[in-house]
C-alpha cells in the first residue's frame, strides 16, 4: 500500500476529491483478522514524583508536581473546610463564602477583579485556575488577592446568595438528587453533615447573613489549614517562591479551624425505600457501607467494583436490555471515614422488580456464588490501572488527583501503591473482600419512580422489606 | 450514545482550542498581547481506499487516543427513517466478526477509557477510546474489524435488544431530564420541516422498527466506508509503526460509495417564533433566545464568538454584568454559538432569580442587543476574547483524548485538522466593526424565543401579551 503525506488543507481536499473519483476496487487481498494481535507487556503505572510540600512560615503548604509536557499550569486551593461544616439550617454557607471571595477585594471591585482575569484570558476562581505558563504569575496574584483580601460586603454576599440559590435550583430539579440523597441518608443518617450538604435549600441560603459569611471565612480559611497545589509547567523552587511572594503576608490564624463532625454508618436491615415520583423511568441506588480509603482492603475492594460494573453491564444491559448505562464503585470519604459501595442506574418502571432480581443475584455471585474468573480479574486490573493513567493526563487531571491526596490525607505515593496492589490482586482476594463489603443483610436499595406501577411488583417479588418514603426519607403511611 | 456534541460542548474544545507544541518555557514574560495559537503538530496521510489518517505523536504519557469518525450523522437519516444513524451506531458497538463482545466492554478489559466510546451527532458518528500505548495495535485491529464488516450484527437476534437500549437512552437523557426535549424543539423551530437539521421524531426514538436487517445495512452500510472516515491518533506511539499498522489493518478494506453530502440550505427569514415549554420536574424557569448561527468553518463564526464573549464573559460580559451584578435578575447567563457542520445556533440563555420577571429580562436582553448599533463591541472586549482563546488554546488540549477528538473533528468539519488555530489567528484581526456587522447579520427578527417554565406556571412566560405556541410534549412531561 502507498500513502502520501499531506500537511495542507488544499492538498488534502484535492486528494480526497481525486480519490473520491476513483472507481470502486475490490480488495486485492483481504486481511485475516481472526487472530488478535498480541499486545506487548504493559508499562508499570508511575505517578509523577511528588516532593514533600514546602511549608511557609504562616503554615500554608505548597505542593508542586512538575509536568513540562505542555505549557500549562494548574493551581488548586485546598482547605480543610468544606460544606460539611455548614451549621444546621445554614446549608450553603461554605459555598456562599467561597463564592463571595470572587466578588471583590479590598482594592478591586467585583468588576475590576473580573476585568483583570479577563485581561489575561484566565478564569481565576477562589478555588484555583488553569492557565498558560507565561500567565501563571499574574493569575496567582489575583488568586491570592481573592483568598486573602476579600471584600465580603453585603453586596458581595447577596449576589452570591442569588447565584447559589440558582445553582441549588438546578440541583433540586435533577432526577438524581432525591434518590442519591435518600441512599446516603439511609447509610449515614439524615443528620450527618455530608448528607445535609447534598440537599441545600433555598430557605437556608436565604437566611445566611453577611456576618455569618465573614465569621465563617475568618474561622475556616486560614493559611495553616490551606494547601496550594500547583501542577504543570513549573519548577518546584520557582513555584514555591511565587506562592511565598503572593501568600506570604497572609497571617496565621489565631485558633485551630473547627473540623467536621461526620459520623459512622447506620446498620439497617436490607430494605427497599420506595420514593413515589412520576415519570417513565425509575432511579435505582443499591449499595452498602464500604471500607475507608485508608484501609488495607480498599485496593482490592476498588478492583472488585470493576468486576461488579462489568457484571452489572452484562446482566442489565447486554443480557436483559433493561438499562442504557449504569455503574458501581466506591464513594470515598475523607480520612478514615467509611465509604459507600454503591451502584446506580435508571430502568423502566415496569422492569424494576426484574432488574433488582438480576442485581441482587449479581451481588450474591460476587460473594462467591459465581466465582470470579481469571479473565475477569485481569480485565478489572487493566481497567482500573488503565483509567488511572488517563486520570493523570494533563495538568488539570494531575491537579485533581493531587486534590484527592491532600483533601483525603492520603500518602503522597498512594496511587503508586494502588497500582502495585491492584496489579497483583487475586480472584480469591476479590471474592473475600466482596463477601465482607457486600452484606446482603444490610443493603440499602432506593427506588425512585412511579409507586403505583412499582410497589405491587416489588411486594410480589418479596426481595426485601419495602418502605414508602418521602423525599426526606420519612416513612409515608400507606 | 446520541450526543448533541455540536449543540452542547463543541465550543469548549474547538472554538478556542488550540495547541501545545510542547516545549517548556520559563516563567518570565507578562505579555500584553495574547500569545499566538500554535497548531498541534501532526502528520496526515490518505490511504488508497480513501481513509484519512492523522497522527499526533507525543510521548509525554504512556497513552494513545484513537478516534475513528464517520461522516454520517442524524442529518443523513433518510425521510421516514429518523434515528437510523444512531441505531446503526449501536449496532456497530455490539461487536464485530472477530470480536465476540461489545467494543466498550472489550476496551475496558484492555485498560481503555471512557466506559462508552461512541456517539452520534447531527453530522458524524464517532468511535473513540484512550488506551495504554501497548494496546494501540489491538485497538487498530478491532476498529478495522468493525470497519471491514460494518453492521455485521444487524440481525433479528440483536436488533430488538438494541432498540430497547436506545429507548432507555432517550428516556434517561431526554425524556426524564427537565426541559430535555428543548433542544429538538428549538431546532425544529429554527430549521423548517425537510431541512437536514430539522429533527424529525417520527417514527420513534429507538429507530425505525419496521426496517429489516438487510434494509438497515443498505441504508447505513455505504456510510461506513474508509473513504467516508477519518482516523486520528494522539499520544505515545511511533508514527512510522502506527502508519504501518493502519496500512496493514485498514488497507484491504475496499472503498465504498458513500452518498454525497449536499449543501445545506439556510432557512428563509420568518417572523419571530415564540414557544413555551412546560415541565413538571422543573423548579426554575429559563429564557432562551435562539438564532441560526454560523457553521464551524464559516468565516463569520469567530466574530459571533467574540460577540458571545462580550455579552457573557464571566462577570465582565455586558449581559452578565447587567442581569447578574447590576439588576440582580438572574443567576446565570450563557451566550454561545453552537456549531453544526453546515450551520449553527446562536443562543442567549438566562436563568432568572426567583421572582424575577422574564419579560423584564427579555426587554433588557433586547435593549442590550439594540445598543450594539450605537455602542459596538470594543477593542478591549475583543482583546479579552482573544486572550481567552490563547489560554484555552493551550489548556483545552492537554489530554490525548481532546487532541485526537479535535483533529478528527476539524478534518471532517473544515477539511484541515488544525482549523481551530487558523480561526484563532483570524480572530486576532477582528475589529469592532466586524463584530457589529456580524451582529446585524445574524441577530435578526427570525429568532426563536422559548420560555421554559415549571408545569402550570404560564404566569412566568415572557411577554405573555404576544402569541406563543405551547410545545410541551403531550406525553413528555409527567403531571405533578
Amino acid at each position: 500500500m502507498t500513502a502520501s503525506p499531506m500537511r495542507h488543507r488544499g492538498a488534502i481536499v484535492f486528494a480526497l476529491a481525486v480519490l473520491a473519483s476513483l472507481p470502486v476496487r475490490a480488495s486485492s487481498q483481504a486481511l485475516d483478522r481472526a487472530q488478535r494481535p498480541l499486545a506487548p507487556p504493559e508499562l508499570a503505572f508511575k505517578f509523577p514524583n511528588v516532593p514533600m510540600p514546602v511549608v511557609l512560615s504562616n503554615g500554608l503548604r505548597v505542593y508542586v508536581v512538575a509536568d513540562h509536557s505542555v505549557p500549562v499550569v494548574a493551581v488548586r486551593v485546598v482547605t480543610s473546610a468544606d460544606s460539611t461544616l455548614d451549621p444546621r439550617g445554614k446549608e450553603g454557607l461554605y459555598a456562599v463564602t467561597i463564592g463571595a471571595l470572587h466578588e471583590g477585594t479590598r482594592t478591586r471591585s467585583a468588576e475590576q477583579l473580573a476585568g483583570a482575569a479577563a485581561d489575561i484570558g484566565t478564569d481565576v476562581r477562589p478555588t484555583g485556575f488553569t492557565t498558560t505558563t507565561a500567565l501563571f504569575p499574574r493569575a496567582l496574584d489575583l488568586l491570592a488577592d481573592m483568598v486573602m483580601h476579600p471584600r465580603l460586603d453585603s453586596g458581595a454576599v447577596e449576589r452570591r446568595k442569588q447565584i447559589q440559590t440558582g445553582a441549588e435550583g438546578r440541583v433540586a430539579q435533577a432526577t438524581v438528587t432525591v434518590p442519591r440523597h435518600l441512599f446516603y441518608a439511609m447509610l449515614y443518617g439524615a443528620d450527618d453533615p455530608f448528607v445535609r450538604s447534598l440537599v441545600p435549600t433555598e430557605a437556608s441560603v436565604a437566611s445566611i447573613t453577611t456576618a455569618e459569611v465573614t465569621a465563617f471565612y475568618a474561622s475556616h480559611l486560614q493559611p495553616q489549614n490551606t494547601s496550594i497545589i500547583i501542577t504543570g509547567d513549573v519548577t518546584g523552587a520557582d513555584a514555591a517562591a511565587r506562592v511565598r511572594q503572593a501568600f506570604g503576608s497572609w497571617p496565621r490564624g489565631t485558633a485551630l479551624p473547627p473540623v467536621s463532625s461526620e459520623g459512622g454508618v447506620i446498620g439497617h436491615p436490607t430494605t427497599i425505600y420506595l420514593y413515589d415520583v412520576p415519570g417513565t423511568q425509575t432511579y435505582l441506588y443499591v449499595g452498602a457501607a464500604g471500607p475507608a480509603r485508608t484501609s488495607p482492603e480498599s485496593y482490592a475492594a476498588d478492583v472488585m467494583s470493576a468486576v461488579a460494573t462489568a457484571r452489572l453491564q452484562r446482566a442489565l444491559r447486554e443480557k436483559r436490555s433493561f438499562m442504557y448505562s449504569g455503574t458501581t464503585g466506591f464513594t470515598w470519604r475523607r480520612a478514615a471515614r467509611p465509604s459507600a459501595f454503591v451502584g446506580s442506574t435508571l430502568v423502566a418502571a415496569q422492569k424494576v422488580d426484574s432488574a433488582l432480581v438480576e442485581w441482587l443475584a449479581m451481588l450474591r455471585g460476587l460473594r462467591g456464588g459465581e466465582p470470579i474468573t481469571a479473565d475477569e480479574v485481569a480485565a478489572a486490573r487493566r481497567s482500573r490501572i488503565g483509567s488511572l493513567a488517563v486520570r493523570i493526563d494533563g495538568a488539570d487531571s494531575l491537579a485533581a488527583r493531587m486534590v484527592e491526596l491532600v483533601r483525603d490525607t492520603l500518602p503522597l505515593d498512594y496511587f503508586d501503591r494502588y497500582a502495585a496492589r491492584a496489579s497483583s490482586v487475586t480472584a480469591g482476594e476479590l471474592t473475600a473482600v466482596a463477601a465482607r463489603v457486600i452484606d446482603m443483610d444490610h443493603l440499602i436499595i432506593v427506588v425512585a419512580g412511579e409507586r403505583k406501577i412499582i410497589e405491587p411488583a416489588l411486594r410480589a417479588a418479596n426481595l426485601a422489606r419495602v418502605v414508602i418514603v418521602d423525599a426526606s426519607g420519612r416513612p409515608v403511611s400507606p | 450514545m446520541m450526543r448533541f456534541r455540536a449543540f452542547a460542548r463543541r465550543w469548549v474544545v474547538s472554538a478556542v482550542a488550540a495547541s501545545v507544541a510542547a516545549t517548556a518555557r520559563p516563567v518570565t514574560a507578562q505579555p500584553r498581547a495574547p500569545l499566538p495559537v500554535r497548531p498541534l503538530s501532526y502528520t496526515s496521510f490518505v490511504l488508497p481506499n480513501g481513509l484519512v489518517e492523522i497522527l499526533n505523536e507525543d510521548h509525554a504519557s504512556p497513552l494513545v487516543a484513537v478516534d475513528v469518525w464517520y461522516h454520517f450523522g442524524s442529518r443523513d437519516d433518510p425521510p421516514g427513517h429518523a434515528g437510523i444513524a444512531h441505531l446503526c451506531e449501536h449496532v456497530m458497538s455490539q461487536g464485530s466478526p472477530h470480536l465476540a463482545q461489545p467494543q466498550p466492554a472489550f476496551y475496558r478489559s484492555i485498560g481503555g477509557f471512557p466506559a462508552r466510546g461512541a456517539e452520534t451527532t447531527d453530522d458524524v458518528t464517532a468511535y473513540y477510546v484512550v488506551v495504554p500505548s501497548n494496546q494501540l495495535e489491538t485497538v487498530l485491529w478491532a476498529e478495522s474489524d468493525r470497519m471491514a464488516a460494518p453492521l455485521s450484527l444487524a440481525d433479528s437476534q440483536h436488533l430488538p435488544q438494541i432498540r430497547s437500549i436506545i429507548a432507555q437512552e432517550r428516556q434517561q437523557n431526554v425524556e426524564n431530564v427537565p426541559f430535555g426535549t428543548s433542544r429538538e424543539l428549538t431546532l425544529a423551530a429554527l430549521f423548517p420541516t425537510g431541512h437536514p437539521y430539522h429533527p424529525n421524531p417520527a417514527p420513534g426514538p429507538a429507530g425505525p422498527a419496521d426496517l429489516t436487517a438487510d434494509q438497515l445495512r443498505s441504508v447505513c452500510g455505504p456510510y461506513y466506508a474508509p473513504n467516508n472516515a477519518v482516523i486520528a491518533l494522539s499520544g505515545d506511539f511511533d508514527a512510522t509503526v502506527a502508519r504501518r499498522w493502519i496500512d496493514h489493518y485498514f488497507g484491504d478494506i475496499p472503498r465504498g460509495k458513500p452518498p454525497a453530502h449536499g449543501p445545506v440550505p439556510q432557512p428563509a427569514a420568518h417572523p419571530e417564533r415564540r414557544l413555551v415549554l412546560e415541565d413538571a420536574r422543573a423548579r426554575q424557569p429559563e429564557l432562551h433566545v435562539d438564532w441560526v448561527g454560523a457553521s464551524y468553518a464559516n468565516p463569520d463564526r469567530m466574530a459571533l464568538l467574540a460577540l458571545a464573549s462580550a455579552l457573557s464573559h464571566d462577570q465582565s460580559g455586558r449581559l452578565t454584568r447587567l442581569l447578574i451584578q447590576d439588576r440582580r435578575l438572574a443567576s446565570r447567563v450563557i451566550v454561545e454559538n453552537y456549531d453544526l457542520e453546515q450551520s449553527g445556533v446562536f443562543e442567549i440563555a438566562v436563568v432568572p432569580n426567583p421572582g424575577a420577571s422574564m419579560t423584564l429580562i427579555e426587554t433588557l436582553v433586547d435593549s442590550t442587543l439594540a445598543s450594539l448599533a450605537t455602542t459596538p463591541v470594543t477593542r478591549e472586549e475583543i482583546a479579552r476574547f482573544n486572550a481567552a482563546n490563547a489560554v484555552r488554546a493551550a489548556t483545552s488540549l492537554q489530554t490525548r483524548f481532546a487532541r485526537a477528538d479535535t483533529l478528527a473533528h476539524d478534518m471532517i468539519f473544515a477539511g484541515e485538522p488544525t482549523t481551530y488555530a487558523t480561526q484563532a489567528a483570524r480572530a486576532r484581526r477582528l475589529s469592532p466593526k466586524d463584530v457589529q456587522v456580524i451582529a446585524r447579520k445574524y441577530l435578526t427578527p427570525s429568532r426563536v424565543v422559548m420560555s421554559r417554565v415549571p408545569a402550570g406556571r404560564l404566569d412566568l412566560v415572557s411577554r405573555p401579551d404576544l402569541p406563543y405556541t405551547n410545545v410541551t410534549p403531550r406525553s413528555g412531561a409527567p403531571k405533578p
